[in-house]
């Protein structure tokens, strides 16, 4: 809904204002630590990325960090992580987070950054969301220059709870169809909850007859909720006196690191797209 | 409490001199209007002096004025800057009526009046931190495509600074856009802008003269903490039928006034509308050639004077933009805006010494956008917001003597709100109903003050406001915990009061004059502002929410002090000031980072709240008389916020700091035929937040931010210039028809002045990024053709 703001930026360019290159001297002496990393519910390898900031006009990725000592802890047992690849850490052995008990991650750095070398974060595990099916169809009447025209439904029974926040995953044929956080979908249960959830169009994509489609259906926190719609606005940022002056998205990692270490609940659906 | 002290302090002199007086000593009264004896005009701040006692006084807002005198001889001098100068002698035997109409001075037209007043105002007067501009001062400055505007000429002042190129919107002082209060006829505009904000409300043909109280604000006016704009339509010309025209490169003006009943009853229309559509088919983007885009401006007035102590004013201002864009599906979208206002007024006089006015004044503002006309009816929608303010007002003066003028009054309004609602306007639309509640308010108000002279030499004016400010239902309230969560709701029954906010407001101004030619000033004033703009952008949008204090927000708050240096040279002809000021805001709203700001029902959970400072001193020297005028005019300024939830409670600069500030406005008359007018403007960047770094997180780049406002954009700067060819009628007023053509050049060298600065990918690539710097306005030049009959 709200995107319907999405028009003001059309009438200021009615007012199709010039733009030119300028050069801009930033101050980037300042480094942080970027955590993205999350337990989830499947009993599998769980995986942490740490990285680090780099300057703004870089044409680069972002540098790993490596050589770090990362562990998850749920109280009772402590779950070590290696380094499977640069800056990649997975835990040594599989493990299934739990409903309602709370994860916490630490790490300890090779090579202090900004004076800190201890970091780290903790996070309850949400209730899980089960939908009972999937539905895959194409659109009736699709307008002319939609192309994504096979809609994916899901149903179910949405938890009691109030306050619950998804996201929806998907997974093509065996490809991460939304690889980038931007293409997922996020809903919060504020008009539905604890209510059957009836056909909820989850996504829309451009497909063939017979594809196996996978939706994961993640269970979040409200702060991760927050703090992913926060990034997807800082993320596709384009500055401007119309709209507020930019800021940094604080996510839960202790030492002023940037990232977030999420505790998820995921289900996973199935089913097959059949062109009638 | 300072307040108090003076009352106490001074008003036993007041009351115990006429005590005394009153057995053995007599007073008359002579009173009456002064106008323009070309059009009836009223003349406000037109100067009486007594020639045998070396005092005066001035005309009020109605051209008024009062005086009582022991019974003698005197002889009067009325004058205005402007016009011919009368003198009168009387014999005062008893209250005496006299009315005076003076003849425009035709060699004084030529000169610009910066400040139509008393010669020595600038000194005399105990009011500071104001400027007075008529409208004919204004016409002559080099205006953007050719577009004459009160509120960007008050930008060329020190202490007002523009929020962005081009923008009509303003910061004085330090102050939020929404912290100025703009008055049309006495009726609240609560968004003085057109097209995104680069051109006013205000139609400069239809308006006598604006003031603009940068602090100082006297106690009659209330409701806004930084500013006033007080700005005056036209009566309507009382002799004879009067028609002004013009035709623009973006808009064209017709104005017609004239008498219904010669020096009884007058009427003034005026319109104004912009082409600037007209020119869209000609643009290079092939989808802008069916847009519409336009707006138009009607003023509308009448005045009656009855008798001698009566006199009625009718005036009107209805003004909107309309925007339609071909959008998805082709079904266009659409967005219209504007504001209507309305006020009766009526003078009356119960006695030579007691003036009063009661208004009643209505005002709103609305906005409505959406795809109405949608084939494809799922995406089909509207979103209106509006805002009403019903106000009844009574002022009075009270002209006790010529060393006390008394004023008070009382106040009392009804406002409406309506911050959003939209609705699909289809049953399958993709769009849910969105309605955030609507609420309302009343608001009463009483003030008193007094302006007495002690001495020779010393002035003071000290005056006192209250006001209480109630929200009444029917009305849905979120309530919050400490972190700004919502807990849950109260709803309140229809006209339930259910929150109260009340203040006083003293204030307290002081001239100490040094002699003729020099005086100082200092002023201390407590303001209070009840209403909100719910906005953190610098520049503004049609897309204003208007707030009141609620049980979530308290009353906004300032105290402000000034002290000032004022001295005139050469015979008046040079106006020169230094004034210092301090503020300090409380309660001052900003906006968590990120926030959802429209059509959010929960909006005051978004807002923190915080204290401001702002600081600076403004040099002003101004030329008022000669063919050579203008002035020059510097501001060294600081302003900050401290908020403890808005970059980690580190004080950061107000996005209206700007360090230094000049502006330099010339006009030159060369002969008759021609003048030439020429503005340089220079402010420090704005200050503004940039990347320091970046991150990645699920495969996006995102930027690492620097603390708020802790870079800037580079400094603005840039040279406007025009020229105006007069028909050859030699003396204007007199004839029935001449014309003029004016050439402006804006921005005359080019100069891309950044408007914002943003950072875009390149080459379809997140990770290479360069810095854009955006500009609004290159080179300039508009051509404009002004015509008058009478």
């Amino acid at each position: 809904m709200r995107k319907i703001i999405i028009y003001i930026p059309v009438l200021l360019i009615l007012f199709s204002a010039c733009q030119e290159k300028i050069d801009l001297e930033l101050n980037e002496d300042y480094q942080r630590l970027v955590v993205e990393g999350s337990v989830t519910n499947f009993d599998t390898t769980q995986t942490i990325k740490l990285s680090k900031t780099s300057s703004y006009f870089t044409d680069k990725q972002t540098p790993r960090v490596t050589g770090a000592k990362v562990t998850v802890t749920d109280g009772q047992n402590m779950f070590p992580f290696i380094e499977d690849s640069a800056g990649i850490y997975t835990s040594e052995y599989p493990f299934a987070g739990e409903n309602g008990k709370t994860y916490r991650l630490n790490i300890e750095l090779d090579t202090p950054i900004n004076n800190e070398r201890y970091y780290s974060a903790s996070e309850k595990m949400p209730v899980t969301l089960t939908l009972d099916s999937i539905t895959a169809e194409a659109l009736q009447n699709p307008p002319p220059q939609v192309t994504e025209d096979i809609q994916i439904k899901g149903w179910g029974q949405e938890p009691a709870s109030p306050n619950n926040y998804y996201i929806w995953d998907l997974y093509v044929n065996g490809e991460h169809y939304t690889d980038t956080l931007d293409e997922r979908s996020f809903t919060d249960d504020e008009l539905v909850n604890g209510n059957y959830i009836p056909g909820l169009p989850i996504f829309f994509y451009d497909g063939d007859d017979l594809d196996t489609i996978e939706v994961y259906t993640q269970s979040i926190t409200g702060e991760y909720y927050a703090f992913l719609l926060a990034f997807i606005q800082e993320a596709s940022f384009g500055g401007g006196n119309f709209s507020g002056p930019p800021a940094n998205i604080e996510g839960n990692i202790s030492n002023d690191a940037l990232g977030y270490f999420c505790v998820k609940a995921v289900s996973k659906n199935k089913t097959i797209y059949m062109k009638q | 409490m300072t307040f108090i002290f003076c009352i106490s302090l001074f008003s036993p002199q007041v009351s115990i001199a006429e005590n005394e007086n009153n057995k053995e000593i007599l007073r008359y009264t002579i009173s009456g209007h002064i106008r323009d004896a070309a059009n009836g005009e009223e003349l406000l701040g037109a100067t009486i002096y007594i020639e045998e006692l070396k005092q005066g006084t001035v005309t009020n807002n109605y051209g008024f004025y009062s005086l009582s005198l022991e019974p003698g001889e005197y002889t009067l001098v009325y004058s205005y800057v402007g016009y011919k100068k009368q003198s009168y002698t009387i014999d005062l035997k008893k209250d005496i009526k006299k009315n005076i109409e003076l003849q425009p001075s035709s060699q004084e037209l030529n000169t610009v009046t910066v400040s139509g007043e008393k010669e020595d105002k600038n000194v005399s007067s105990t009011q500071m931190s104001t400027v007075k501009m008529k409208s004919k001062t204004i016409s002559r400055i080099p205006a953007l495509m050719g577009e004459i505007d009160v509120l960007k000429t008050i930008q060329l002042l020190p202490g007002v600074q523009s929020v962005g190129e081009g923008s009509t919107g303003f910061s004085v002082r330090g102050g939020s856009r929404d912290q100025n209060l703009v008055l049309l006829d006495e009726a609240t505009v609560f968004n003085a802008s057109h097209l995104m904000g680069f051109f006013s409300v205000f139609n400069n043909d239809a308006i006598k003269e604006l003031e603009l109280y940068k602090g100082d604000i006297p106690a009659r006016y209330g409701g806004r903490l930084s500013s006033l704009v007080d700005i005056r339509q036209k009566d309507g010309n009382m002799k004879k039928l009067q028609v002004d025209g013009g035709v623009g490169t973006i808009s064209s003006r017709l104005t017609i006034q004239g008498p219904i009943q010669k020096d009884k009853t007058s009427f003034l229309m005026a319109g104004r509308r912009s082409y600037a559509d007209i020119f869209l088919p000609l643009a290079a983007n092939e989808n802008l050639h069916n847009n519409t885009l336009y707006f138009y401006d009607l003023n509308f007035k009448l005045n009656h004077i009855l008798n001698e102590n009566n006199r009625f004013f009718v005036s009107q201002y209805y003004g909107r933009d309309v925007i339609k864009v071909s959008g998805l599906n082709d079904a266009p979208f659409s967005m219209s805006w504007g504001n209507i206002t309305t006020t009766f007024r009526w003078n009356h006089l119960f006695s030579d010494k007691l003036f009063s006015n009661f208004s009643i004044v209505r005002s709103g503002y609305d906005y409505k956008l959406g795809i109405e006309e949608a084939e494809d009816n799922i995406t089909s929608f509207v979103w209106r917001s509006d805002l009403k303010d019903n106000t009844l007002k009574a002022d009075f003066g009270y002209y006790i003597n010529p060393d006390n003028t008394l004023r008070f009054g009382a106040s009392a309004s009804y406002k409406h709100f309506e911050p959003g609602k939209v609705k699909g306007l289809d049953d399958e639309s993709i769009f849910g109903e969105i309605d955030v509640p609507a609420s309302n308010a009343l608001s009463y108000s009483v003030y008193a003050s007094n302006e007495q002279n002690i001495g020779d030499n010393i002035t003071l004016k000290y005056g006192l406001r209250y006001t209480l400010f109630q929200n009444i239902g029917k009305a849905t309230v979120y309530n919050y915990d400490k972190n700004y969560n919502t807990i849950d709701s109260t709803v309140y029954g229809k006209n339930e009061i259910y929150n109260s906010s009340n203040g006083f407001s003293p204030r307290l101004s002081f001239k100490y004059q040094l002699n003729k030619k020099s005086s100082i000033k200092a002023s201390y004033s407590h303001t209070l502002q009840f209403l909100h703009l719910a906005s953190n952008a610098t520049v503004g949008t049609p897309l204003d929410i208007w707030l009141p204090s609620s049980p979530n927000i308290e009353p906004q708050s300032a105290d402000q002090g000034a002290i000032g240096y004022f001295r005139n040279f050469l015979g008046n002809a040079i106006e020169a000031s230094v004034e210092v000021y301090y503020k300090k805001m409380h309660n001052q709203i900003d906006f968590k980072d990120h926030a959802q700001i429209f059509l959010n029902p929960e909006l005051e959970g978004e807002m923190r709240f915080g204290e401001a400072e702002a600081y600076g001193a403004e040099f002003l020297i101004r030329k008022v008389k000669g063919k050579f005028t203008g002035w020059v005019g510097y501001t060294l300024a600081h302003a900050e916020r401290t908020f403890d939830d808005i970059n980690n409670g580190e004080p950061y600069l107000s996005p209206f700091n700007r360090r230094h500030d000049i502006s330099i406005v010339l006009n030159y008359d060369l002969n008759k035929r021609f003048s030439f007018g020429l503005n340089w403007v220079y402010a420090t960047g704005q200050p503004v937040t940039f990347p320091t770094g970046r991150w990645e997180y699920g495969n996006l780049v995102a930027p690492v931010y620097s603390d708020r406002n802790t870079y800037k954009l580079p400094d603005y700067h840039r040279m406007d210039v025009s020229v105006t060819y007069n028909s050859k009628n030699k003396d204007k007023e007199e004839k029935r028809f001449y014309s003029s053509w004016n050439l402006s050049v804006y921005n005359v060298y080019d100069r891309h002045n950044a408007f914002s600065i943003s950072f875009e990918e390149v080459n379809g690539s997140q990770y290479e990024r360069e810095a854009i710097k955006t500009y609004l306005f290159g080179i300039i030049p508009s051509i404009t053709y002004n015509f008058h009959f009478k």
